[in-house]
Protein backbone atom coordinates (compact mmCIF):
# COMPACT_ATOMS: atom_id res chain seq x y z
CA UNK A 1 0.00 0.00 0.00
CA UNK A 2 2.80 2.19 0.77
CA UNK A 3 4.57 1.43 -2.29
CA UNK A 4 1.52 2.45 -4.50
CA UNK A 5 1.72 5.66 -3.14
CA UNK A 6 5.04 6.32 -3.13
CA UNK A 7 6.18 4.11 -5.70
CA UNK A 8 9.50 3.85 -4.52
CA UNK A 9 11.31 1.11 -2.63
CA UNK A 10 13.21 2.92 -0.10
CA UNK A 11 10.43 5.75 0.74
CA UNK A 12 7.83 3.04 1.43
CA UNK A 13 9.90 1.52 3.65
CA UNK A 14 10.62 4.15 5.49
CA UNK A 15 6.92 5.39 5.62
CA UNK A 16 6.12 2.00 6.79
CA UNK A 17 8.79 1.97 9.56
CA UNK A 18 7.55 5.64 10.51
CA UNK A 19 4.05 4.42 10.45
CA UNK A 20 5.30 1.59 13.15
CA UNK A 21 6.79 4.20 15.13
CA UNK A 22 4.13 6.47 15.61
CA UNK A 23 1.23 3.85 15.95
CA UNK A 24 3.23 2.18 19.02
CA UNK A 25 3.21 6.10 20.56
CA UNK A 26 0.12 6.38 20.18
CA UNK A 27 -1.19 3.29 20.89
CA UNK A 28 -2.84 4.85 23.75
CA UNK A 29 -5.16 7.04 21.99
CA UNK A 30 -6.78 3.72 20.10
CA UNK A 31 -10.44 2.95 21.10
CA UNK A 32 -10.73 -0.25 22.31
CA UNK A 33 -12.85 -2.37 20.53
CA UNK A 34 -12.22 0.03 17.17
CA UNK A 35 -10.84 -2.39 14.70
CA UNK A 36 -6.99 -1.96 14.23
CA UNK A 37 -6.34 -2.47 10.72
CA UNK A 38 -8.03 0.91 9.36
CA UNK A 39 -6.47 2.52 12.10
CA UNK A 40 -2.92 1.48 11.10
CA UNK A 41 -3.53 1.76 7.58
CA UNK A 42 -4.33 5.66 8.36
CA UNK A 43 -0.94 6.26 9.51
CA UNK A 44 0.72 4.25 6.97
CA UNK A 45 -0.98 6.13 4.41
CA UNK A 46 0.01 9.73 5.84
CA UNK A 47 3.26 8.64 6.28
CA UNK A 48 3.34 7.41 2.37
CA UNK A 49 2.15 10.30 1.37
CA UNK A 50 4.62 12.57 3.33
CA UNK A 51 7.28 10.73 2.10
CA UNK A 52 6.44 10.70 -1.88
CA UNK A 53 8.64 11.63 -4.56
CA UNK A 54 8.40 14.25 -7.84
CA UNK A 55 6.03 11.81 -10.92
CA UNK A 56 9.42 11.88 -12.76
CA UNK A 57 10.67 9.31 -10.10
CA UNK A 58 7.75 7.10 -9.33
CA UNK A 59 8.58 3.60 -10.11
CA UNK A 60 5.40 2.31 -12.35
CA UNK A 61 3.64 -1.10 -11.60
CA UNK A 62 4.49 -3.73 -13.69
CA UNK A 63 3.40 -7.34 -14.65
CA UNK A 64 4.48 -10.26 -12.62
CA UNK A 65 6.21 -12.07 -15.82
CA UNK A 66 7.28 -10.30 -19.25
CA UNK A 67 6.53 -13.47 -21.05
CA UNK A 68 2.95 -13.51 -20.08
CA UNK A 69 2.27 -9.64 -20.99
CA UNK A 70 3.53 -10.53 -24.56
CA UNK A 71 1.71 -14.11 -24.84
CA UNK A 72 4.54 -16.73 -25.10
CA UNK A 73 3.09 -20.26 -24.00
CA UNK A 74 4.64 -21.44 -20.51
CA UNK A 75 4.35 -17.76 -18.77
CA UNK A 76 3.20 -18.79 -15.68
CA UNK A 77 -0.26 -17.80 -14.81
CA UNK A 78 -1.42 -15.24 -12.32
CA UNK A 79 -1.67 -17.05 -8.46
CA UNK A 80 -4.38 -19.32 -8.43
CA UNK A 81 -5.45 -19.86 -11.97
CA UNK A 82 -5.21 -22.66 -14.25
CA UNK A 83 -2.27 -21.81 -16.81
CA UNK A 84 -3.83 -20.99 -20.28
CA UNK A 85 -4.25 -21.81 -23.92
CA UNK A 86 -1.04 -19.76 -25.54
CA UNK A 87 -3.86 -17.94 -27.73
CA UNK A 88 -6.05 -17.15 -25.10
CA UNK A 89 -2.62 -16.19 -22.76
CA UNK A 90 -1.94 -13.65 -25.09
CA UNK A 91 -4.91 -11.99 -25.19
CA UNK A 92 -4.57 -11.72 -21.27
CA UNK A 93 -1.84 -10.65 -21.38
CA UNK A 94 -2.58 -7.62 -23.93
CA UNK A 95 -5.96 -6.98 -21.59
CA UNK A 96 -3.69 -7.11 -18.81
CA UNK A 97 -0.75 -4.55 -20.07
CA UNK A 98 -3.63 -2.21 -21.59
CA UNK A 99 -5.26 -1.73 -18.27
CA UNK A 100 -2.20 -1.72 -15.72
CA UNK A 101 -1.24 1.02 -18.53
CA UNK A 102 -4.83 2.59 -18.21
CA UNK A 103 -4.70 2.51 -14.57
CA UNK A 104 -1.08 4.33 -14.44
CA UNK A 105 -2.34 7.32 -16.31
CA UNK A 106 -5.44 8.09 -13.83
CA UNK A 107 -5.13 10.50 -11.75
CA UNK A 108 -3.95 9.32 -8.46
CA UNK A 109 -6.61 9.93 -6.52
CA UNK A 110 -8.35 7.62 -8.94
CA UNK A 111 -5.45 5.03 -9.28
CA UNK A 112 -5.21 4.52 -5.82
CA UNK A 113 -8.76 3.79 -4.71
CA UNK A 114 -8.93 1.40 -8.00
CA UNK A 115 -5.69 0.06 -6.92
CA UNK A 116 -6.31 -0.35 -3.18
CA UNK A 117 -10.10 -2.43 -4.01
CA UNK A 118 -9.05 -4.58 -6.95
CA UNK A 119 -5.44 -5.10 -6.78
CA UNK A 120 -4.63 -5.25 -3.05
CA UNK A 121 -8.42 -6.30 -2.35
CA UNK A 122 -9.16 -4.43 1.01
CA UNK A 123 -12.35 -3.69 2.25
CA UNK A 124 -14.43 -0.19 1.98
CA UNK A 125 -13.70 0.55 5.52
CA UNK A 126 -9.45 -0.44 4.79
CA UNK A 127 -9.66 1.64 1.60
CA UNK A 128 -11.31 4.85 3.32
CA UNK A 129 -8.78 4.33 5.83
CA UNK A 130 -5.83 4.26 3.77
CA UNK A 131 -6.89 7.41 1.60
CA UNK A 132 -7.74 9.42 4.42
CA UNK A 133 -11.47 9.85 3.09
CA UNK A 134 -15.01 8.95 5.15
CA UNK A 135 -16.17 5.29 4.71
CA UNK A 136 -19.19 6.77 2.37
CA UNK A 137 -16.85 8.36 0.20
CA UNK A 138 -15.05 5.33 -0.96
CA UNK A 139 -17.81 4.42 -3.26
CA UNK A 140 -18.83 7.33 -4.77
CA UNK A 141 -14.83 7.84 -5.46
CA UNK A 142 -14.39 4.24 -6.76
CA UNK A 143 -17.71 4.31 -9.25
CA UNK A 144 -16.13 7.99 -10.55
CA UNK A 145 -12.41 6.22 -10.98
CA UNK A 146 -14.04 3.33 -12.95
CA UNK A 147 -15.89 5.66 -15.13
CA UNK A 148 -12.89 7.40 -15.91
CA UNK A 149 -10.53 4.23 -16.46
CA UNK A 150 -13.46 3.04 -18.58
CA UNK A 151 -13.49 5.60 -20.97
CA UNK A 152 -9.55 4.67 -21.88
CA UNK A 153 -9.36 1.21 -22.17
CA UNK A 154 -10.45 -0.59 -25.11
CA UNK A 155 -14.18 -2.13 -24.66
CA UNK A 156 -12.52 -5.01 -27.05
CA UNK A 157 -9.94 -5.90 -25.07
CA UNK A 158 -12.22 -6.23 -22.04
CA UNK A 159 -14.72 -8.55 -23.47
CA UNK A 160 -12.61 -11.85 -22.82
CA UNK A 161 -11.92 -10.97 -19.10
CA UNK A 162 -12.92 -14.05 -17.27
CA UNK B 1 -19.21 -13.88 -10.81
CA UNK B 2 -18.56 -10.55 -11.42
CA UNK B 3 -20.74 -8.97 -14.32
CA UNK B 4 -18.45 -5.67 -14.95
CA UNK B 5 -16.06 -6.72 -17.52
CA UNK B 6 -13.68 -3.57 -16.19
CA UNK B 7 -13.72 -5.33 -13.02
CA UNK B 8 -13.29 -9.00 -13.50
CA UNK B 9 -10.19 -7.39 -15.90
CA UNK B 10 -9.05 -5.71 -12.54
CA UNK B 11 -9.88 -8.66 -10.12
CA UNK B 12 -7.75 -10.75 -12.70
CA UNK B 13 -4.82 -8.30 -12.83
CA UNK B 14 -4.53 -8.32 -9.13
CA UNK B 15 -3.23 -11.79 -9.36
CA UNK B 16 -1.02 -10.74 -12.52
CA UNK B 17 1.02 -7.68 -10.90
CA UNK B 18 4.52 -7.65 -9.87
CA UNK B 19 4.55 -5.99 -6.31
CA UNK B 20 8.13 -5.34 -4.80
CA UNK B 21 9.29 -7.78 -1.99
CA UNK B 22 7.73 -6.99 0.98
CA UNK B 23 10.68 -5.78 3.36
CA UNK B 24 10.80 -7.08 7.15
CA UNK B 25 11.29 -3.82 9.20
CA UNK B 26 11.01 -5.45 12.83
CA UNK B 27 14.58 -5.26 13.36
CA UNK B 28 15.02 -1.58 12.37
CA UNK B 29 11.87 -0.17 14.20
CA UNK B 30 12.85 -2.16 17.13
CA UNK B 31 16.01 -0.73 16.86
CA UNK B 32 14.51 3.27 16.70
CA UNK B 33 12.09 2.73 19.21
CA UNK B 34 14.75 1.90 21.71
CA UNK B 35 17.01 4.56 20.46
CA UNK B 36 14.01 7.45 20.70
CA UNK B 37 13.14 6.29 23.70
CA UNK B 38 16.96 6.35 25.25
CA UNK B 39 17.53 9.35 23.45
CA UNK B 40 14.62 11.92 22.86
CA UNK B 41 12.07 11.05 25.42
CA UNK B 42 13.91 13.53 27.75
CA UNK B 43 13.04 15.97 25.90
CA UNK B 44 10.19 15.76 23.45
CA UNK B 45 6.58 14.64 24.29
CA UNK B 46 6.48 11.09 21.72
CA UNK B 47 3.73 12.23 19.14
CA UNK B 48 6.29 15.09 18.65
CA UNK B 49 9.48 13.93 18.32
CA UNK B 50 10.42 13.60 14.53
CA UNK B 51 9.73 16.93 13.84
CA UNK B 52 10.81 18.60 17.42
CA UNK B 53 14.08 16.92 16.62
CA UNK B 54 14.48 18.03 13.30
CA UNK B 55 13.73 21.52 14.89
CA UNK B 56 15.80 21.03 17.17
CA UNK B 57 18.92 20.36 15.35
CA UNK B 58 17.59 23.70 12.86
CA UNK B 59 17.87 25.85 15.40
CA UNK B 60 21.02 24.76 16.82
CA UNK B 61 22.77 24.52 13.65
CA UNK B 62 21.47 27.66 12.51
CA UNK B 63 22.47 29.43 15.45
CA UNK B 64 25.51 28.16 15.12
CA UNK B 65 26.26 28.56 11.66
CA UNK B 66 27.48 32.37 11.69
CA UNK B 67 29.77 31.39 14.27
CA UNK B 68 30.95 28.12 13.45
CA UNK B 69 34.25 29.36 12.28
CA UNK B 70 34.87 31.82 15.35
CA UNK B 71 34.20 29.57 17.81
CA UNK B 72 35.26 26.22 18.23
CA UNK B 73 33.24 25.77 21.71
CA UNK B 74 30.49 26.47 19.65
CA UNK B 75 31.70 23.87 17.27
CA UNK B 76 32.35 21.78 19.48
CA UNK B 77 28.82 21.51 20.91
CA UNK B 78 27.35 20.61 17.59
CA UNK B 79 29.20 17.79 17.02
CA UNK B 80 28.87 16.65 19.95
CA UNK B 81 25.32 17.43 19.88
CA UNK B 82 25.14 15.16 16.41
CA UNK B 83 27.67 12.76 17.30
CA UNK B 84 29.32 12.45 14.19
CA UNK B 85 33.02 13.43 14.17
CA UNK B 86 34.37 15.05 10.80
CA UNK B 87 31.30 15.58 9.41
CA UNK B 88 29.10 18.80 9.52
CA UNK B 89 25.43 19.19 8.80
CA UNK B 90 24.21 22.51 7.49
CA UNK B 91 20.55 23.49 6.70
CA UNK B 92 19.09 26.05 4.48
CA UNK B 93 16.61 27.38 2.21
CA UNK B 94 17.70 24.14 -0.48
CA UNK B 95 20.04 21.56 -0.48
CA UNK B 96 22.26 22.76 -3.94
CA UNK B 97 22.11 20.19 -6.29
CA UNK B 98 25.30 19.44 -8.99
CA UNK B 99 26.27 20.14 -12.29
CA UNK B 100 25.89 16.94 -14.37
CA UNK B 101 29.57 17.71 -14.60
CA UNK B 102 30.31 17.47 -10.88
CA UNK B 103 28.40 14.92 -9.78
CA UNK B 104 31.09 12.07 -10.47
CA UNK B 105 31.41 9.57 -7.32
CA UNK B 106 34.91 8.87 -8.61
CA UNK B 107 35.90 12.39 -8.65
CA UNK B 108 34.24 13.14 -5.39
CA UNK B 109 36.33 10.06 -3.48
CA UNK B 110 39.30 10.90 -4.82
CA UNK B 111 42.46 8.93 -5.69
CA UNK B 112 41.13 4.84 -6.83
CA UNK B 113 43.45 2.40 -5.46
CA UNK B 114 43.71 -1.12 -5.04
CA UNK B 115 41.83 -2.91 -1.81
CA UNK B 116 45.69 -3.58 -1.14
CA UNK B 117 46.59 -0.27 -1.28
CA UNK B 118 43.66 1.17 0.76
CA UNK B 119 44.50 -1.43 3.27
CA UNK B 120 48.11 -0.37 3.86
CA UNK B 121 47.19 3.42 3.70
CA UNK B 122 44.77 3.54 6.76
CA UNK B 123 45.33 3.13 10.04
CA UNK B 124 42.47 1.09 10.77
CA UNK B 125 40.88 -2.44 9.41
CA UNK B 126 39.00 -1.54 5.84
CA UNK B 127 35.19 -1.53 6.28
CA UNK B 128 34.13 -4.26 4.62
CA UNK B 129 30.72 -5.30 4.67
CA UNK B 130 30.25 -8.88 5.26
CA UNK B 131 26.79 -8.86 4.50
CA UNK B 132 27.66 -7.22 0.43
CA UNK B 133 29.33 -9.86 -2.07
CA UNK B 134 32.18 -9.06 -4.48
CA UNK B 135 35.13 -6.24 -4.75
CA UNK B 136 34.60 -2.90 -3.80
CA UNK B 137 36.35 -0.09 -5.76
CA UNK B 138 38.90 1.60 -3.59
CA UNK B 139 39.84 5.04 -3.03
CA UNK B 140 41.58 7.32 -0.90
CA UNK B 141 40.23 10.61 -0.20
CA UNK B 142 42.64 11.86 1.69
CA UNK B 143 43.18 12.98 5.80
CA UNK B 144 43.47 9.40 6.69
CA UNK B 145 39.53 8.02 5.28
CA UNK B 146 38.91 5.29 2.99
CA UNK B 147 35.82 5.18 0.45
CA UNK B 148 34.79 1.93 -0.86
CA UNK B 149 32.11 1.48 -3.96
CA UNK B 150 30.29 -1.84 -4.36
CA UNK B 151 28.76 -2.11 -7.60
CA UNK B 152 24.76 -2.11 -8.46
CA UNK B 153 23.25 -5.30 -9.10
CA UNK B 154 19.69 -6.70 -9.08
CA UNK B 155 19.65 -6.63 -5.15
CA UNK B 156 21.49 -3.51 -4.82
CA UNK B 157 19.76 -0.43 -6.78
CA UNK B 158 22.13 2.08 -7.71
CA UNK B 159 22.68 5.18 -6.09
CA UNK B 160 21.79 8.61 -7.94
CA UNK B 161 23.46 7.26 -11.35
CA UNK B 162 26.80 6.76 -9.54
CA UNK B 163 27.37 2.97 -10.68
CA UNK B 164 27.15 1.84 -7.65
CA UNK B 165 24.54 -0.01 -4.72
CA UNK B 166 26.26 0.40 -1.95
CA UNK B 167 29.73 2.96 -0.65
CA UNK B 168 31.26 2.90 2.25
CA UNK B 169 33.20 5.60 3.72
CA UNK B 170 35.29 5.54 6.87
CA UNK B 171 36.43 9.30 8.39
CA UNK B 172 38.97 8.69 11.23
CA UNK B 173 38.19 10.87 14.27
CA UNK B 174 38.80 14.26 13.61
CA UNK B 175 39.05 17.51 16.32
CA UNK B 176 35.98 19.42 16.80
CA UNK B 177 37.52 22.50 14.57
CA UNK B 178 38.12 20.32 11.59
CA UNK B 179 35.64 18.23 9.80
CA UNK B 180 36.13 16.16 6.67
CA UNK B 181 32.55 16.40 4.47
CA UNK B 182 29.19 18.43 4.64
CA UNK B 183 26.06 16.89 4.82
CA UNK B 184 24.19 20.11 2.79
CA UNK B 185 20.55 19.80 3.82
CA UNK B 186 17.35 21.57 2.41
CA UNK B 187 14.56 23.20 3.95
CA UNK B 188 12.46 20.04 5.32
CA UNK B 189 15.54 18.26 6.18
CA UNK B 190 14.80 14.74 7.92
CA UNK B 191 17.52 13.10 9.83
CA UNK B 192 16.33 10.02 11.85
CA UNK B 193 18.45 8.93 15.01
CA UNK B 194 18.83 5.43 15.03
CA UNK B 195 20.72 2.69 16.65
CA UNK B 196 23.52 1.06 14.57
CA UNK B 197 24.71 -1.91 16.99
CA UNK B 198 24.18 -0.33 19.74
CA UNK B 199 25.60 2.82 18.68
CA UNK B 200 23.90 6.18 18.28
CA UNK B 201 23.92 6.81 14.75
CA UNK B 202 21.45 8.86 12.06
CA UNK B 203 19.77 8.10 8.81
CA UNK B 204 19.85 10.96 6.48
CA UNK B 205 17.24 10.89 3.80
CA UNK B 206 17.87 10.99 -0.49
CA UNK B 207 16.71 14.36 -1.59
CA UNK B 208 16.97 16.22 1.50
CA UNK B 209 21.03 16.60 1.28
CA UNK B 210 23.78 16.92 -0.90
CA UNK B 211 27.43 15.58 0.20
CA UNK B 212 30.34 18.01 -0.16
CA UNK B 213 33.52 16.76 0.35
CA UNK B 214 36.72 18.99 -0.07
CA UNK B 215 34.31 21.82 -2.18
CA UNK B 216 33.27 18.84 -4.53
CA UNK B 217 29.38 18.27 -4.39
CA UNK B 218 27.12 15.11 -5.71
CA UNK B 219 24.08 13.91 -4.88
CA UNK B 220 23.74 12.30 -1.70
CA UNK B 221 21.95 8.49 -1.72
CA UNK B 222 19.94 7.31 1.51
CA UNK B 223 22.77 7.45 4.43
CA UNK B 224 23.55 6.06 7.72
CA UNK B 225 26.07 8.13 9.95
CA UNK B 226 27.70 6.82 12.83
CA UNK B 227 31.05 6.78 15.15
CA UNK B 228 32.37 3.45 16.22
CA UNK B 229 36.05 3.33 17.90
CA UNK B 230 36.98 6.58 17.00
CA UNK B 231 36.35 6.43 12.83
CA UNK B 232 32.81 7.86 11.57
CA UNK B 233 30.98 5.46 9.09
CA UNK B 234 29.20 6.67 6.52
CA UNK B 235 27.26 3.94 4.31
CA UNK B 236 25.54 4.81 1.08
CA UNK B 237 23.06 3.31 -0.32
CA UNK B 238 19.38 3.61 -2.26
CA UNK B 239 17.85 1.18 0.22
CA UNK B 240 15.16 1.52 3.12
CA UNK B 241 17.14 1.73 6.23
CA UNK B 242 15.99 -2.21 7.50
CA UNK B 243 18.77 -3.10 4.57
CA UNK B 244 20.79 -0.26 5.19
CA UNK B 245 21.14 -1.19 8.79
CA UNK B 246 22.07 -4.67 8.06
CA UNK B 247 24.50 -3.66 5.61
CA UNK B 248 26.29 -1.24 8.53
CA UNK B 249 26.01 -4.09 10.80
CA UNK B 250 27.78 -6.62 8.96
CA UNK B 251 30.90 -4.42 9.07
CA UNK B 252 33.37 -5.89 11.58
CA UNK B 253 33.93 -3.45 14.95
CA UNK B 254 31.49 -0.94 12.88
Amino acid sequence: MAWLITRDDAEAEDAVQEAFIKAYGALGGFRSGASFKPWLLTIVGNEARNRRRSAARRARVVLRARGEVEGSAGAAPPAGRTSEAPEAAALAGERRRAVLDALDDLAEADRLVISYRYLLEMSEAETAAALGVAPGTVKSRLSRALARLRKVVDPSLLAGAP
Amino acid sequence: MNRDPLVDALLDLAGAVEFPEVPDVRGAVRARLGARRSLLGRFFPYERRPVAFAAAVVVVVAVASGLLFASPGIRRAVADFLGLPGVRVEFGADAPTPAPSEDDVDAVFGRRVSVGEAEDAVSFPLPLPAGVAGDPAAFLPGKGAVALGYPASADLPEIESTGYGVIVVALPDFPPERYFGKLLAGKNPIFDEVEVDGRRGFWARAGVHTLSFDGRLRSSGNALLWEAGGITFRVETALGLARTLSIAESIPDG
